[in-house]
């Protein structure tokens, strides 16, 4: 997993159940415009991200409307344990002292 | 300060959206402009920048995760031809706002032009290819 993904599953793992649209996600992992959407292709496309469109009328807000995202349940699980296993690390070392 | 995006960072976006999927295009079109509205006025044509630098990788994931709206095109030499000249296949689609526009089954270009009229500055204005 790359560190732009974990960056983006963190931000995303802050609050699972919070819906977040794509400037806050991205603002949050602190990524470069662009960076952050293929990486939520590939989660929606796996099934760990859901998403829909705000229920506004853009001529009110004065914007278009945004899309959110937000963690499946499923994706919720994998994604904290992904994390654990990237931060986990490769070589276990022995504590120091205590053997002769 | 005017909200809305200026004509060169929409214009980079409407390339960027050009990169996708005839089917993701829609999406990713009101995504981008949506975002562009939450970045500051100044940083709108170096976001639309950034979005254009990785739309081959937005590509990439696309095709990886394919949703049934994404059209099967298996284009043969004379097709891509046809389509080179001009010569399209036109078929007929309808955007997530319910406008209709066409879209060539071969190549997956579009005349997809979003309507703007009297919409008061919310309608994201991209440089719709035309052919």
């Amino acid at each position: 997993m790359t560190t732009t993904t974990q960056l983006v599953l963190t931000a995303l793992l802050d609050d699972p159940a919070v819906e977040r649209f794509g400037a806050e996600i991205r603002m949050m992992a602190g990524l470069a415009s662009g960076t952050l959407y293929p990486i939520l292709a590939r989660l929606e496309g796996v099934g760990w991200l859901e998403s829909r469109w705000e229920d506004i009328d853009a001529r009110v807000a004065g914007r278009p409307a945004r899309r959110y995202y937000r963690l499946t349940a499923e994706g919720e699980m994998r994604a904290q344990d992904a994390l654990a296993r990237a931060h986990r690390p490769r070589i276990q070392l022995r504590p120091l002292g205590g053997e002769a | 300060m005017s909200r809305r995006p200026g004509r060169w960072a929409c214009g980079v976006i409407g390339v960027a959206v050009r990169v996708l999927p005839p089917g993701r295009r829609d999406r990713y079109r009101q995504e981008f402009a949506a975002e562009m509205y939450d970045v500051r006025a100044g940083e709108r044509f170096r976001f639309a920048c950034g979005v254009l630098s990785r739309a081959p990788s937005l590509r990439t994931a696309l095709a990886e995760s394919p949703m049934e709206d994404d059209m099967d095109r298996k284009t043969t030499w004379w097709g891509r031809l046809c389509c080179t000249l001009n010569q399209h296949d036109w078929e007929r689609a309808r955007s997530e706002n319910g406008e209709y526009y066409r879209v060539c089954a071969r190549c997956g270009r579009d005349d997809y032009r979003p309507s703007g009229g009297g919409t008061g500055g919310v309608e994201f204005g991209i440089m719709g290819g035309s052919h």
